[in-house]
């Protein structure tokens, strides 16, 4: 009994965090490449993806500006409601911006003519 | 007193190097911990003083007891480490940081409960290599972008992978130069104007070549898993996983998780020859982590 247990804790770990992962992919937007269940090289990387910031007088994205550049990042891995609504919060106080709209984009390339685009993959209106 | 020290040091190395030489968990766990070295030297961490702390813990450790093969403590201090950085980012860090704290949960494991059976580290680091081959051939299969070829075709467009092809096919690098540009225009414009462009292809048939190579990775990522777990003493199932880690080495530099499947190849290598290769791939890939021409 007690050598089973040792033998089958350690796989059944495995097991559970890979679940937890793909739970996370298909309704948390997760990116295949995080969260231990091994699906890197499945999909483009989710450093790729873009976070651009709307208000009522400007557009632009986010790259390095300190304070968002950090919390960009988390969520280009992870672009759930949840986490692009927090990011809005962070944006809207940073900007002192009373309406702000978050949009995440990833690249898209149409396999049949080798046109690249992007989509988008996750859009949060946030107003305080 | 100076001939003593130094008869003792070297009868202390003599001992340490044939340990290594005669032991095949010896081997194993030194080059494990040649990869956890390189890789936590490498390693990006925010707090300043997690790295040179547990360096140092490590050490003292080794010092006091250096036999690694009954070691656990040593072991724990590692895997500490790596549980820390792994829990503090978990949606972050990379898979093989996952890798490496299974790895070092399945060391502990036997060495805290039977040192001299080695059957369940056997089976924990054989599942390990299994799991992350099926997850990843499954992980592909359930991705649409990746199925229907897209990935492996944009990856060649812009050069990410199939790098030594720009040494076989001279118009490779002048083609994927032009498709960066192209994409870093793209990239720069409001997304909300939905404007595209008109990547061109490296070679020709280039999109049979992405869908087939596809394929192939999934098929070879899913047989090295199920060969390796269940006839891991055959040579054959060596020489597919061997192929494979190969086969990835050629589409990208992915050093720091290639030299980890070696690392556990090894410890399942049923021949000295096989062996070699596996130790001469751990330290190339090493080197080529810690000079930072490949990736961590």
């Amino acid at each position: 009994m007690r050598g089973s247990l040792l033998k089958y804790t350690l796989p059944l770990i495995i097991i559970g965090v890979a679940a937890f992962q793909f739970y996370q992919v298909y309704y948390h937007q997760l990116s295949r490449w995080k969260g231990g269940g091994f699906g890197m090289y499945s999909e483009v990387h989710p450093l790729w993806r873009q976070v651009w910031i709307i208000s009522d007088d400007s557009t632009f994205q986010v790259k390095k500006q300190p304070k968002l550049y950090a919390a960009a990042y988390r969520l280009k891995m992870k672009p759930d409601y949840k986490n692009t609504h927090a990011f809005a919060v962070i944006a809207a106080n940073q900007f002192h911006k009373d309406n702000i709209t978050i949009q995440v984009w990833e690249p898209h390339l149409d396999i049949t003519t080798n046109r690249l685009s992007r989509k988008q993959i996750q859009e949060v209106k946030y107003a305080k | 007193m100076q001939n003593k020290s130094n008869i003792l040091s070297a009868g202390f190395f003599a001992t340490y190097r044939k340990n290594i030489l005669e032991s095949h968990l010896n081997q194993f766990l030194h080059c494990l911990l040649l990869v956890l070295l390189v890789y936590l030297i490498k390693q990006p961490v925010a707090i300043f003083w997690l790295k040179p702390t547990f360096l140092l813990a490590g050490l003292m450790v080794w010092l006091i007891k250096p036999n690694l093969t009954s070691n656990p403590l040593f072991w724990g201090v590692w895997f500490l480490y790596f549980f820390i950085t792994l829990s503090r980012n978990f949606y972050l860090v990379a898979n093989h940081h996952f890798v490496v704290c299974y790895l070092l949960a399945a060391v502990i494991l036997h060495q805290i409960t039977n040192i001299k059976n080695e059957s369940f580290l056997h089976f924990h680091v054989r599942f390990l290599l299994l799991a992350i081959l099926l997850l990843g051939a499954l992980q592909k299969l359930l991705s649409p972008i990746y199925v229907s070829g897209a990935f492996f075709q944009l990856q060649m467009d812009m050069n990410y992978f199939l790098k030594p092809l720009n040494l076989i096919i001279p118009t490779w690098q002048e083609i994927t130069n032009g498709n960066k540009d192209l994409y870093k225009t793209l990239m720069a414009t409001n997304p909300n104007e939905y404007l595209d462009v008109q990547l061109k292809y490296p070679i020709q048939n280039s999109t049979l070549l992405a869908k087939s190579l596809g394929w192939i990775a999934i098929i070879m990522e899913a047989i090295a898993g199920v060969t390796i777990f269940w006839r891991h003493q055959r040579i054959l199932s060596h020489v597919i996983f061997l192929g494979m880690i190969g086969g990835i080495f050629f589409f990208r530099l992915e050093t720091g998780f290639l030299a980890l499947l070696a690392t556990m190849g090894l410890f399942l290598s049923p021949s000295k020859k096989i062996s070699i290769v596996y130790t001469i791939i751990i330290l190339i890939f090493s080197l080529l982590m810690a000079t930072e021409i490949g990736l961590r």
